[in-house]
């Protein structure tokens, strides 16, 4: 066990057991499961993403690029979760990924032998050829020896969901600048979010001993938060990390219950949250680094910064022996409270020759061995056994379990670059610190290069207090609390050039320095040209670890400084967010939502199937026993109603009622025809077109009165439509007085149709004269009343082709309507008919539909040239003159037969001329609509041909390549049903 | 909990009752109020606030809800209301008709809108989730009303004295009520006809 008989911040009366790879193990309360796997002595916990090379745990934090892990099991089990980051609870099963047959024994760390082969644009330069052996053999190949962890196999059984917060200030962090800027806008009466990714606040404070107000850091974060938890004004948001900054808001990720084993009844597992502040303030804090030298990525190798987290935090000496490797004064503080908590440390050894007194006089005071102006060259061991060290005298073996490294420190600028803001290089820390931010955003202490606590502590107080002025508070700037301004000396040190072995520079990529070097020599010497060339910074590390290395050695091999050599930017996210967290609560059947009609209760009765149209629920047909196919059911309907009687809802129709002086005008604007002749008490069938030229939709509109008009239009534009006629209304004729209002969820309407509508709708009207054959004729309309005093519009239309009315009554009345028609039909046999049915008796009828009305075809295309009028203008009449649209091949709208009636014709065939090859050249048209025809007992289409109408009579091919049928069609007119309407008008 | 609602099929309206946390007393309670709706949207010209005295109620210039008697108004947009009332549809459109034409016209909406009031002390914690808007008592006063989406569906809201109402097309309450109670599951929600 390498737990410390006491310190940290872990609860030892608080034992957590879990599984690694089926293994039982002991943790705290408090722990994360790295701490508790070091604590554990178990060092090896994954395998590398390309040479399956053993890793252990390299930091402590969301970098983390080594210790990914899968947790939980079943439909539960999360691949790629940084053992870092993950939150100890008791029963947690976690297991190692991307190894086989075992962690210890993985077959796959053969590729680490053929490294020389893997090198930098292996894949490019491998599997250039045969192309046919791309997709069957390189591409699965790869795709398996690759793969990280596995996905879970079965639906999330846990929910997740999205919440919006506003503020004043959100401050990103709440290490010491962090909760000092919180404090100082708090105090102000700023409302202030305070966000910190990690389930303690606190950031380096916890990891750290250098005292404030001469008490212990973790005593000042205590009554930071208590004071913070008095403000009303203030918001503590833990384990919430701050993952992007998009316009005007902050994305972050709330871990509601990923520290429990499954979530509390009702508790959601993640909530995305939406924050939308005034100010922000970025006190992200900093990250150390790694330095690259042979075998740097073995098991036991660890950041400094890390190192210390693990003792001081958690109670844990991550080796029994450590050595130093490192380039800063920070590194050696590790050391030295490594020490302090009973830890071996055999050397520090530091790349730098001149060292503050103060730092060595640390070492000496502890006896600690120093070796200046050394490097690491390589190491050796499964886990580290062995370290060896270039000492400036000759090499030297050091015999340690631990090798605490340390680079220097990178400000965490992430976010700062999230609108494009570029990173600027300060020579002075060696470092990228943030440029041009986001609107609003500061960046507060060791995230902008400010590293010493005194300093973070007033930078952070001074940055909060400036944000809540800015917003009209009154605040001075804090006096901050008194704190050691400790050491930050350091000397840039990037890649030991002596190195012996694999030298790694992006860990989780699997990147060394040699292929960065490669990169360059092979003319890949553009930052980004080396990203792609290396994979250098891909996947969930987005280079943050190994960025400034890749950098720093491409700089040093093409002779250039490192702000000439590129820059290091940042894209969202800031850590990986699960889809499920984007989804929110949009899932299965809440995917969107569902609109039922008003009388889908009673379609459910009597056996209606639903389907989709768009997001309305609409009944397709109403099997009956006996029939086997959904064809039998909608012939049966079919029939019905062109014998009969049948009803269907039409209420998902958009329906727009207008009134106003000058609507007349403005109809006339918005149809091809015209509607400002039209007298109260009518209805006319209208096409609007695009701006192009384009048809938009089609409709009725009836003028009720003469200041009250009602529009109908296509389910399936009925938003557009609105939204087309407002635009129009708001800025292209602002002058016209028109009122208008969508009315589609005020008016239930159901459609009668059959030769016997007639008498079913005269036992639903209170008055059946008002809708008798003479008081209201085919394209009238009557407003009047139904079921004893229901106020009711009757438009006497069709769809069908068949005698028809549509009645509408307020929707809360619409089931009722829908029964009562039902009932009074009863005598008639009447049916209720679906949209199947409704597709196939407007094909028979030869009215154009969504196949029909598809974006690509004009007024003339579908035969309407003759309604447009010429003696006004209108939206797209210009456009619908243009030469293509005049083109005499342009294909037009036919009615198709199969010359042997046998055979069945589909949507999407081509049309082609009797012999001809089925080319592009020769192609004549397409089959846009087609179904069975029960009514006369063939298959039937419509479609778009060239000549059009002029073709009727002749025979061409409809050929299908598709589905691979090729039968000969008769070309006829699209109506093949009452060409003259009479039963309409009956 | 993702079965929460599983057994009750997406285009049926949620039965009245408890759902989620079976806390004493519901986080949450959303009522369904029974009330005449128009909307009620001027010409060009606009209407003058002389025109408004007969009905007793200013006409707000923005998002905002005035109240006079059962009458509720509330500005969904330039020169156009939403007007509720208890009672009868066609009263509510004469009333408004008798008040405004011929300078502004009123369309009856009470078949395809519903009214939900939402209270209850988690209110807040649950609006947060469903609507992207700053609804602090600060920023969203008692008389405030916006139009906006939540969880995919047009809302109209405003502020009482002791909660929110919402109002939503007829065909979206299913969805409407969906995500709400699912919002307010972890509090406790019940649903009052």
């Amino acid at each position: 066990m390498s737990r410390l008989a006491k310190g940290g911040q872990i609860d030892r009366s608080r034992p957590l057991a879990f599984t690694f790879d089926d293994i039982a193990y002991q943790g705290y309360f408090g722990d994360t499961l790295a701490s508790a796997l070091l604590a554990n002595d178990v060092k090896l916990v994954g395998r590398s993403f390309k040479y399956h090379r053993p890793r252990g745990i390299l930091t402590a934090g969301s970098e983390e690029p080594n210790a990914l892990v899968e947790l939980r099991s079943g439909a539960r089990r999360e691949p790629n979760t940084r053992a870092t980051t993950a939150e100890l609870f008791d029963g947690l099963e976690a297991a190692s990924q991307n190894r086989w047959p075992s962690l210890a024994f993985d077959a796959m760390a053969v590729n680490g032998l053929l490294s020389p082969f893997f090198g930098a644009a292996f894949y490019y330069k491998t599997f250039m050829w045969p192309k046919a052996a791309w997709e069957k053999l390189y591409e699965p190949a790869i795709r398996r020896a690759a793969g990280l962890g596995r996905a879970a196999d079965g639906p999330d059984p846990d929910h997740y969901e999205k919440a919006h917060a506003f503020c004043d200030l959100l401050v990103i962090g709440s290490g010491p600048a962090g909760l000092e800027a919180a404090l100082a806008a708090g105090r102000a009466g700023a409302r202030v979010i305070l966000a910190e990714e990690d389930f303690a606040f606190g950031g380096r404070l916890l990891s750290e001993k250098t005292t404030i107000e001469d008490d212990t850091p973790g005593a000042y974060v205590t009554r930071a938060i208590a004071e913070l938890k008095s403000f009303t004004n203030v918001r503590l948001m833990v384990r919430t990390a701050v993952f992007g900054a998009y316009d005007d808001e902050y994305g972050a990720l709330e871990r509601v219950a990923d520290h429990v084993a499954v979530p509390a009844p009702f508790q959601p597992r993640q909530r995305l949250w939406k924050i939308i502040p005034k100010r922000v303030v970025l006190a992200a804090g900093a990250m150390d680094r790694p330095i690259v030298f042979g075998g740097n990525d073995r098991p036991g190798v660890m950041h400094a910064a890390a190192a210390q987290t693990y003792v001081n935090r958690f109670g844990v000496a991550p080796a029994k022996t450590s050595a130093v490797f490192s380039n800063n004064d920070a590194a050696w503080r590790a050391a030295f409270d490594a020490h302090d908590a009973g830890a071996s440390v055999k050397a520090i050894v530091d790349v730098r020759t001149d060292v503050s007194p103060e730092i060595t006089g640390g070492a000496q005071k502890r006896g600690i061995r120093t070796i200046l102006g050394g490097k690491v060259v390589s190491t050796r061991g499964k886990t580290l056994g062995i370290v060896s060290v270039e000492t400036g005298h000759g090499r030297e073996t050091l015999y340690v379990d631990g090798l605490m490294m340390s680079g220097g420190f990178s400000p965490n600028v992430h976010l700062t670059c999230h609108h494009g803001g570029k990173p600027s290089w300060d020579e002075t820390i060696a470092a990228f610190v943030p440029g041009k931010c986001p609107p609003g955003m500061t960046v507060a202490g060791a995230a902008t290069g400010t590293f010493s606590l005194a300093d973070c502590l007033a930078d952070g107080g001074r940055k909060g207090a400036a944000a809540a002025r800015d917003l009209g508070f009154s605040a001075a700037d804090p006096t901050p609390p008194r704190a050691e301004s400790e050491a930050t000396g350091q000397k840039p040190f990037w890649w030991v050039h002596e190195s012996k072995g694999l030298a790694f520079v992006d860990f989780q990529n699997d990147v060394k320095a040699k292929d960065v070097a490669l990169a360059h020599k092979e003319g890949f010497s553009s930052v980004e040209h080396l990203k792609r060339y290396t994979t250098l910074g891909m996947a969930t590390d987005q280079g943050k670890l190994g960025n400034v290395a890749g950098l720093a050695i491409l700089a040093e091999v093409s002779g250039r400084t490192i702000p000439q050599t590129g820059t290091t930017m940042f894209r969202p996210p800031w850590t990986p967010v699960a889809l499920a967290a984007f989804a929110g609560h949009h899932r299965g059947p809440d995917f969107r939502p569902t609109r039922p009609t008003p009388s889908h209760a009673f379609a459910e009765e009597l056996g209606g199937q639903f389907v989709e149209a768009g997001p309305w629920l609409r009944a397709a047909y109403f099997p009956h026993r006996g029939e086997p196919t959904l064809r039998d059911s909608v012939n049966r309907e079919v029939l019905a109603v062109r014998e009969r009687v049948g009803w269907i809802d039409v209420s998902t129709f958009g329906k727009i009622e207008l009134s106003g002086p000058d609507v007349g005008a403005f109809l006339d604007r918005v149809y091809i025809n015209t509607f400002s002749t039209l007298k109260p008490g009518k209805v006319r069938y209208g096409v609007m077109l695009r701006e192009d030229g384009i048809v938009m939709d089609d409709g009725t509109t009836t003028r009720l009165s003469e200041d009250r008009w009602a529009m109908t239009t296509t389910t399936a534009n009925a938003g557009r439509v609105y939204q087309h006629l407002v635009f129009c209304h708001q800025v292209l004729w602002p002058e016209l007085d028109v009122r208008m209002a969508s009315t589609t969820e005020q008016w239930a309407q159901i459609a009668i149709a059959g030769p016997r509508a007639r008498d079913v709708l005269q036992g639903v009207v209170d008055d059946a004269a008002a809708v008798s054959a003479e008081a209201l004729p085919y394209m009238g309309a009557a407003e009047t009343t139904v079921m004893g005093g229901v106020k009711a519009r009757v438009f006497r239309v069709s769809f069908s082709g068949e005698l028809g009315y549509e009645v509408a009554v307020p929707a809360r009345h619409g089931e009722a309507l829908a029964r009562a028609i039902a009932k009074a039909g009863a005598a008639q046999d009447i049916v209720p008919y679906g949209l199947e049915a409704l597709a196939v008796m407007r094909i028979e009828k030869g009215h154009v539909s969504g196949p029909e009305l598809n974006g690509q075809t004009s007024a003339a295309d579908l035969g309407f040239a003759r309604m447009a009028s010429t003696k006004k203008d209108y939206i797209g009449r210009v456009l619908a003159g243009r030469e293509a649209f005049r083109d005499p091949r342009r294909p037009s709208l036919v009615g198709i037969k199969p010359v042997d009636r046998t055979q069945m014709l589909r949507a999407g065939a081509h049309f082609l001329k009797p012999g001809a090859k089925p080319t592009t050249g020769n192609d004549q048209g397409w089959l846009s609509s087609a179904t069975w025809s029960p009514t006369l007992g063939h298959s039937i289409g419509l479609g778009f041909l060239v000549g059009g109408s002029a073709m009727v009579g002749e025979v061409f091919r409809a050929w299908d390549g598709l589905r691979g049928t090729d039968i000969e069609v008769e070309i006829c007119a699209p109506c093949f049903i009452d060409p003259e309407g009479v039963r309409l008008r009956g | 909990m993702a079965d929460l609602l599983a057994s009750i099929h997406p285009a049926k309206s949620l039965p009245p009752g408890r759902y989620g946390a079976s806390t004493q007393t519901p986080g949450v309670t959303l009522k369904r109020l029974d009330k005449a709706v128009a909307v009620l949207v001027a010409g060009r010209a606009g209407l003058s606030a002389e025109r408004a005295k007969s009905l007793g109620a200013t006409l707000p210039e923005g998002p905002q809800r005035v109240v006079a008697g059962d009458l509720c108004v509330v500005g969904i947009g330039p020169g156009r209301w939403q007007i509720s009332s208890d009672g009868d549809p066609d009263a509510l459109v004469e009333k408004l008709d008798a008040a405004f034409s011929p300078e502004a016209s009123a369309f009856d909406q009470s078949g395809g809108t519903v009214q939900l009031s939402a209270s209850g002390p988690h209110l807040p914690d649950v609006l947060a989730k469903l609507v992207a808007l700053d609804l602090d008592p600060n920023e969203f006063s008692v008389g405030t009303a916006a139009t906006t989406v939540t969880a995919h569906v047009g809302v109209t809201l405003w502020r009482e004295d002791d909660g929110f109402v919402f109002a939503v097309g007829r065909s979206f309450e299913p969805a409407f009520l969906r995500a709400f109670v699912q919002s307010a599951a972890e509090f406790g929600i019940a649903l009052v006809d």
